[in-house]
């Protein structure tokens, strides 16, 4: 039983991770044939296998996602079968049609006023002002859209094809248009919110509060998924082994083939960091390929730091890095300066430490999705530094 | 599961969408990790049972069903993902494969039970030897391809082969243990 030699060990392991070849297939095969013993030494071992993933399967599983996508794939949507169960004559079919065309009309509006908004006082300016409390979708021809988190609206593109749909604070792109060349949107999500965005290979991206993302509206077969990122996103990139998924966030390129991680990189801070929880991705500098850069372990934090250029990596718990996507904030080790930094982003607040010493002494807290009152008289009881707000602005002492 | 499994059946066939809802919180994990276990592929068998929650839904297949209809979930995804999976599976003992397949019981997961499973197992992995326990994870755990965790570890694909055999050999030890553990 024991006296399994490494050839067959190699082979078994070959067949298991599907990097097996014919010839060694038919080694495999007549060595099963050779004894029963073989072949249960060879079942035990492929039960193991499949239970392991199993287990590793089910504790990554997101439901919430499978079921939103769900939603998102309907023809039939939800909604829908409902009104039609009670509206079945025709008249009210009938009745509807105004109701939708003017709802068209005040789209058309909508779109021409922010289209002269934005050339009328921006002229030709490229990084466009935005409204600074609303999520922004910027066209490739720098038209801008307002994105009402309430609402639904549809993109259509130049030639007036429907390229996507938005669904209160999800965004989905089509993957069955047709696009030869890359063409880009940016979507901005102000201080204060947060929105998901589905891009065309199905790739999940969860945006953080004052973050920016440009995207193509299509990748291109045959070319790396390329995407730009300024803020923070969680990302939950579609396999697809052909095409690595790169996100370049200012000199930071995260390079991956299908997985689950979290970017941040906010202009003012001092570390562009990347948390991955699930799979492998290799991060590099911009002067750099993936083979000069540095791999990453799941559980790792990667942090580049944009002034010594150095890159780090350190055992992490993940949950902290990603507790945001449920409005979490989770603190550990961190400057006083970058927890309010954090905090003016998540609850869109001018706050302003007066007391110097203060801003780089290190905190551990939790919060999950609280009020900001909380959190400062957390600070006040536990550490006792008081704070006081004047116009809107939140002065800490 | 079965009276519960009939009364959504009911509502679905009056177009609820509540009743779908809980048709998938009923049955999207069991119904992923059963198709795992023939595609061994996450994104293929998240893929089969999402198309397959959306046919049922868009299609109304609901109204053909009189019984339970897990059974039906089940099979189908069972023949849609050894569909999916045709041309891949080249080089594969189909008979070894379905009587894995059957020793692994898939309905009713309960994710405690999975829990635990994973500390025991985890302890088990946890005591191999340090390189080998590392690519024994990227290779069984992330499902990296040699070549990748060659390339994570710098080291050549043949070391990553050898210390793979080793962390096989070595949990085929405590196996017995191990399946007793898992089976349970």
């Amino acid at each position: 039983m024991n006296n399994i030699n490494s050839h067959v060990s190699n082979l078994i392991s070959n067949y298991i991770s599907k990097d097996i070849s014919e010839k060694e297939f038919h080694e495999l095969k007549s060595w099963l044939h050779e004894d029963s013993k073989n072949e249960q030494f060879f079942i035990d071992h492929l039960q193991i296998y499949k239970k392991v993933r199993r287990i590793q399967f089910a504790k990554i599983l997101d439901e919430d996602a499978a079921w939103n996508n769900i939603v998102s794939k309907l023809k039939h949507s939800l909604e829908e079968d409902v009104t039609t169960k009670k509206s079945t004559s025709k008249s009210k079919y009938i009745k509807l049609i105004p109701v939708i065309s003017k709802y068209a009309a005040i789209a058309i509006i909508f779109l021409t006023i922010s289209y002269f908004y934005q050339n009328d006082y921006f002229g030709s300016d490229e990084k466009a002002v935005i409204p600074s409390d609303q999520i922004t979708l910027q066209f490739e021809n720098g038209t801008v859209q307002i994105i009402n988190e309430d609402g639904s609206t549809q993109l259509v593109d130049t030639k007036g094809t429907i390229v996507g749909t938005q669904k209160g604070n999800q965004l989905v792109y089509n993957n069955n248009i047709e696009k030869e060349t890359l063409v880009y949107n940016t979507l901005t999500v102000p201080y204060g919110k947060r929105f998901e965005i589905q891009l065309s290979d199905g790739t999940n991206v969860h945006l953080n509060a004052g973050t920016s993302l440009k995207y193509p509206v299509k990748f291109i077969k045959g070319e790396k998924r390329q995407v730009f990122l300024n803020g923070e996103a969680f990302f939950s990139v579609a396999k697809d082994i052909k095409h690595p998924f790169i996100v370049n966030a200012e000199n930071l390129n995260v390079e991956v083939l299908g997985t689950e991680f979290n970017v941040s990189a906010y202009t003012e801070d001092t570390d562009t960091e990347v948390v991955l929880v699930e799979g492998s991705v290799g991060m590099y500098k911009d002067s750099q390929t993936i083979k000069e850069g540095t791999m990453l372990l799941p559980g790792t934090k990667g942090s580049l730091n944009k002034e010594s250029l150095n890159i780090t990596t350190k055992k992490v718990n993940t949950l902290i890095y990603t507790s945001w996507r449920q409005g979490g904030l989770f603190f550990r080790n961190i400057p006083f300066k970058n927890i309010v930094k954090k905090m003016e982003r998540h609850f869109n607040k001018k706050i302003i430490i007066t007391n110097k010493l203060l801003e780089n002494e290190t905190f551990n807290a939790n919060f999950n999705d609280e009020p900001i009152e909380n959190i400062l008289s957390y600070f006040n009881d536990s550490f006792n530094i008081k704070y006081n707000i004047k116009n809107n602005i939140i002065y800490i002492n | 599961m079965k009276s519960n499994d009939l009364k959504i059946l009911r509502e679905l066939k009056q177009g609820s969408p509540d009743a779908f809802k809980e048709l998938f919180d009923l049955y999207y994990i069991p119904l992923s990790t059963y198709a795992l276990k023939y595609c061994d592929s996450f994104s293929i068998a998240e893929d089969i049972v999402q198309d397959l929650f959306i046919k049922l839904w868009d299609e109304k297949l609901y109204l053909n069903f009189d019984e339970i209809i897990g059974p039906y979930l089940f099979k189908a995804v069972k023949n849609n993902t050894l569909q999916a999976i045709k041309q891949k599976s080249r080089y594969h003992f189909v008979e070894i494969e379905e009587l894995v397949n059957k020793l692994i019981i898939d309905e009713n997961i309960d994710i405690k039970f999975i829990e635990e499973d994973k500390k025991k197992l985890y302890t088990e992995i946890e005591a191999l030897p340090t390189k080998c326990k590392e690519v024994f994870k990227a290779i069984v755990l992330d499902n990296l391809k040699y070549k990748e965790v060659a390339l994570q570890h710098g080291i050549s694909i043949n070391t990553v082969k050898t210390h793979y055999s080793r962390a096989l050999k070595q949990l085929r030890n405590v196996l017995g243990i191990i399946i007793l553990l898992l089976i349970v």
